[in-house]
């Protein structure tokens, strides 16, 4: 049992206020990632869930304990550092059994031995028992240093970016393992990352943290369909969100109509007149690239604009359409666009997000979630 | 390209030139003062210097166990006292300043706190005012403290050399330990001791060892603090090779003798950890 509890929790570095009141829950063995740009604040967050930093104003509660004062050493988390932190001068078997032999553990040679040996080969690191750290590729040493996290069987695992070094291949295979070992272990684990994969894939909480303030929390399929806000919108999803400045015409079916350049083109608006906000007129239309769909057939209905870019990507291509003054990102799985070509894009009431043009505010999220989005 | 060559090799020969002639400048006296040890009296005073005589362990069979030489009668020399005197005071100075300074280094290159800043310009000042400044006020506390003429107050004038060293040096290799291994050893379950003694000690062990040996080396060549504030129990082997000048004659064959070998110990530590020694002074220095 272990949960983790911050509440308005505050971190200033003298001026600088890196982290501003952020309250979340994690419960009992879930996967809660903290996601945001550099900066953000995330490790900082980490490190005072640890106990490394002190906080400077606010509540941190481990399985409903009190733990502002409570030296890192006395907790009970492990936690895999961005830089590894391997002990240089320690062979990879020592740095594994170095939470092992410290007070609060306590075991004796036979024992272990045997935790070493069995982290190691769950790992699959039995071979580099014997080498120091500065032997090890990248790989490797994430997974010493994460073999030292589990080593010790700590209630709360801390990963802070722990497989954002590693090349793209092995970022994916360490992802899918990470996962295993979490529900072998019945960890509870948080991880900190800025790759948005990373958090949807694993997480089944993610926190959106931005300057030091949370953005959202929620599940990926919340935070991915009913983003909080522009910012949430544009950090999740690559190729990244569509936002259009728009008005909103006030008709019998409201409609957004965006201005641009020597033209306009209308959308249709997901909101009913009863419930658009009063005062607003100004609003960002925000449609995902996999949401507009894309066809030569200039008869059809839709706005019509012009291919200006195409990239091939396999499977997809991502297509850039000119319309007005405003490149929209397209991905569809047809191919052979020319450069200059005219198109018409067609998009779905259900699939278009409202930002208020001002706050940046999801306009939506009062709303049900529409069945077909699902989270 | 060949002529590129050809310039270079002749630009090698030039450096080597002068390298060689200004180790020939450098190392003349030190030649002088060993050949000098192996020669007789009258080769030594002869009006024309020699360099080629018959070599004889006179000297060294003099200062080490007192007896005749060949020219003039010689009481037992106290050279072997001051050589001791050397070793407990020099030894005893750099592990002091080991166990004092170790911790000092550690916490200015750690935490944080007020006057910090100040507190390491304290010590490094210690290396600013040359030491015959203060020497006067010293001896005069020594005297009323009675630690004039005393090891321990030798070993604590000492300190004056060896400490702003260690603690100035091994705060940079401290400082270049990344903070994350030691908070990951907090979060393995070690109390700042712990992190300090196995992994924090451990990682600056080269650079400490380095250190205490560039630390002996300024201390053993000291000899303004032996001579004043020493006296014959204590000298330490510096000020001792002065006892060789008396009132009637000057027994340069055995003063000769007596510097070799005091310049051994630290040249014997210098050529073994020669090549650690450039490293953790300019690792300390990119860093102080």
């Amino acid at each position: 049992m272990s949960t983790v509890v911050l509440k308005d929790v505050h971190k200033d570095y003298g001026k600088v206020k890196a982290v501003r009141g952020i309250s979340f829950e994690c419960a009992d063995r879930e996967i809660l990632a903290i996601l945001g740009p550099s900066g953000a604040g995330k490790t900082s967050t980490l490190k005072m869930i640890a106990g490394l930093e002190s906080i400077t104003m606010g509540e941190i509660f481990e399985n409903g304990r009190l733990v502002n004062f409570l030296p890192p050493e006395k907790r009970n988390t492990a936690m895999v550092f961005e830089s590894y932190a391997l002990y240089p001068h320690l062979s990879v078997y020592d740095n594994i059994a170095f939470p092992l032999r410290s007070r609060s553990v306590q075991l004796k040679g036979e024992s272990i031995d045997a935790r070493v040996l069995e982290v190691a080969d769950m790992l699959q690191i039995g071979p580099l028992l014997g080498r120091k750290p500065a032997e090890l590729s990248g790989g490797q040493k994430q997974r010493v240093a994460l073999g030292r996290a589990l080593a010790k069987r700590a209630e709360v695992l801390l990963l802070d970016e722990p497989i954002s070094h590693l090349d793209a291949k092995l970022r994916h295979h360490m992802r899918r393992e990470l996962k295993k070992y979490q529900q072998a272990l019945n960890t509870t684990v948080i991880y900190v990352t800025h790759d948005y994969l990373e958090a949807l894939a694993l997480a089944s909480t993610i926190v959106v943290l931005n300057m030091g303030v949370i953005h959202q929390t929620g599940s990926p399929g919340v935070v991915y369909n009913r983003p909080a806000d522009t910012f949430v919108a544009t950090l999740i999803g690559q190729p990244r969100i569509n936002l259009v400045p728009c008005r909103i015409q006030n008709t019998s079916a409201p409609e957004l109509e965006c201005i641009s350049g020597d033209g306009s083109f209308r959308v249709p608006c997901p909101l009913p007149a009863d419930q658009l906000p009063s005062g607003c007129r100004e609003v960002l239309v925000g449609i995902r690239p996999q949401f507009l769909q894309l066809t030569p057939n200039l008869d059809d209905d839709g706005i019509a604009g012009e291919i200006y870019v195409s990239e091939y990507m396999g499977t997809d291509s991502i297509v850039e359409v000119k319309v007005g003054d405003h490149l929209l990102k397209v991905l569809t799985k047809e191919h052979g666009y020319r450069i200059a070509q005219a198109v018409k894009l067609q998009v779905l009431k259900k699939d278009i997000m409202l930002f208020d043009a001002q706050t940046g505010k999801n306009l939506l999220n009062h709303r049900e979630p529409d069945a077909s989005h699902g989270s | 390209m060949k002529q590129a060559q050809q310039y270079s090799s002749k630009r090698q020969i030039l450096i080597w030139l002068a390298l060689a002639g200004y180790a020939v400048f450098a190392l003349f006296p030190l030649i002088w003062v060993v050949m000098m040890s192996f020669k007789s009296h009258i080769d030594i005073i002869s009006p024309i210097p020699k360099f080629i005589f018959t070599p004889s362990l006179d000297n060294y069979k003099a200062i080490l166990f007192g007896g005749q030489s060949t020219q003039y009668e010689v009481g037992q020399t106290d050279f072997l006292l001051y050589f001791k005197n050397s070793c407990i005071i020099t030894i005893s100075a750099v592990l002091l300043s080991l166990l004092a300074g170790v911790p000092a280094a550690y916490a200015l290159a750690r935490y944080r706190f007020r006057f910090k800043d100040d507190i390491a310009f304290t010590f490094l000042s210690f290396r600013f005012a040359p030491e015959i400044a203060v020497i006067i006020p010293i001896y005069i506390l020594y005297q009323k403290l009675h630690l004039y003429n005393t090891y321990v107050g030798l070993i604590f004038v000492y300190q004056l050399i060896t400490l702003p060293l260690i603690v100035w040096i091994i705060r940079g290799y401290f400082e270049d330990i990344s903070v994350e291994i030691e908070q990951a050893a907090k979060l393995d379950g070690y109390s700042w001791w712990g992190v300090f003694t196995k992994i924090a000690l451990p990682l600056v062990k080269p650079g400490l060892a380095s250190t205490a040996v560039l630390a002996f080396i300024f201390a053993w060549n000291n000899f303004i603090f032996g001579l004043i504030l020493g006296s014959s129990d204590t000298y330490p082997s510096t000020v001792g090779t002065l006892g060789f000048i008396s009132y009637e004659s000057v027994l340069w064959g055995q003063m000769a003798a007596a510097t070799v070998i005091t310049i051994l110990p630290p040249l014997i530590l210098a050529v073994f950890i020669q090549k650690y020694l450039v490293r953790g002074l300019t690792m300390g220095a990119i860093r102080g």
